[in-house]
């Protein structure tokens, strides 16, 4: 096997991995649509596995006072995440008023957020043990 | 010897999967009148609510107890009183008939019942117009009030009054109907409102 070979065969196999790891743990998933007319929209789709790691990157003098308020409720959200994992799926919270519906569902393992108001149109999921993971970095 | 083993082990998961005890619901439903009404339902499991209030520490609602504001409860001993009526024979209690409302609180059976009923012949020309009447039915088990009393007496211990509600397979709470809303606040093992 020549060394480009092993370095092709390298990179495919952490791809592999990394492709891996991100189906595993799923994606966080935040989608903004105004509704005015030229109104934004913005779509992210980032891998849950990323979470953590990026919380753990963000400098500490840069949280403030958020690290010990994520503190305090740190215990409530990792027994809420726990919790939340193993019930089952189906519908949490909806509201329906002629400004706006809002929908909080919980499905595989994920919590949904759909809010339509009359500005915009808001979705963002995310899978639960990730978001404990992720909260329990930022208040480290 | 396998296949007995193998199957005695398959009677026994199954029969402690049946054996379990499905997750009880809290729902609350609120549904304003009117075509433009708000509709509000919400779907808690009741486990959800045990794990989550032990661990909220604030200034009103801490270790799953909530903190009540003056000396609410010093002047009576609740839970005697509480206490006496479980033990007494089932009957209404407490009847208060007033121009505007009737009231009454009765005994039946495990469950402290408390009903406001609005008095349509008392109220205002324009209340009595209206073809809704407002109502108030709270069904309470004595073990949950009981439960929700067994802190200290500056506070309602939440915590064990959803532990004491999960004994129960289905059971309606509170509904309240009134002119704007109709609320509802049940628990059963169905995790959603419909």
């Amino acid at each position: 096997m020549t060394t480009g070979m092993t370095v092709l065969a390298g990179a495919f196999g952490v791809l592999t991995l990394g492709a891996v790891v991100v189906c595993n743990e799923g994606a966080v998933r935040v989608d903004v649509q105004e509704k005015a007319r030229n109104g934004e929209h913005v779509h992210l789709i980032v891998p849950a596995a990323l979470g953590p790691v990026a919380a753990w990157l963000v400098p500490r003098n840069k949280l403030g006072d958020a690290r010990h308020q994520i503190r305090q409720w740190l215990p409530t959200i990792k027994a809420a995440s726990a919790q939340l994992a193993r019930c089952p799926d189906g519908p949490l919270v909806e509201v329906d008023s002629h400004r706006e519906h809002v929908r909080i569902y919980k499905q595989g393992g994920s919590l949904f957020i759909y809010v339509d108001s009359e500005d915009e149109t808001v979705h963002v999921s995310f899978p639960l043990e990730a978001a404990a993971d992720t909260v329990s970095q930022l208040a480290r | 010897m396998m296949r007995k083993t193998l199957g005695l082990t398959v009677s026994m998961l199954a029969f402690a999967t049946l054996a379990m005890p499905a997750d009880r619901w809290i729902h609350i439903r609120v549904i304003e009148s009117g075509p433009d009404g708000d509709r509000v339902r919400i779907n808690i499991p009741l486990s959800l609510a045990e794990a989550v209030l032990p661990t909220i520490k604030s200034d009103k609602l801490c270790d799953g107890k909530v903190k009540v504001e003056g000396r609410a409860f010093d002047q009576v001993d609740l839970d005697a009183l509480l206490e006496a009526v479980r033990k007494a024979q089932d009957n209404q209690y407490v009847t208060v008939e007033s121009k505007d409302e009737n009231v009454e609180v009765a005994k039946a059976g495990e469950f402290l019942l408390i009903k406001v009923h609005e008095n349509r012949e008392g109220a205002g020309k324009a209340a009595k117009a209206s073809k809704a009447r407002n109502t108030v039915d709270i069904k309470i088990p004595f073990k949950v009030a009981q439960a929700l009393l067994s802190g200290n007496k500056d506070e309602l211990n939440v915590l064990a009054a959803v532990r004491a509600l999960d004994e129960y397979q289905s059971l309606d709470l509170v509904t309240v109907k009134d002119e704007s809303d109709n609320v509802h606040i049940w628990v059963d093992s169905n995790n959603t409102a419909d």
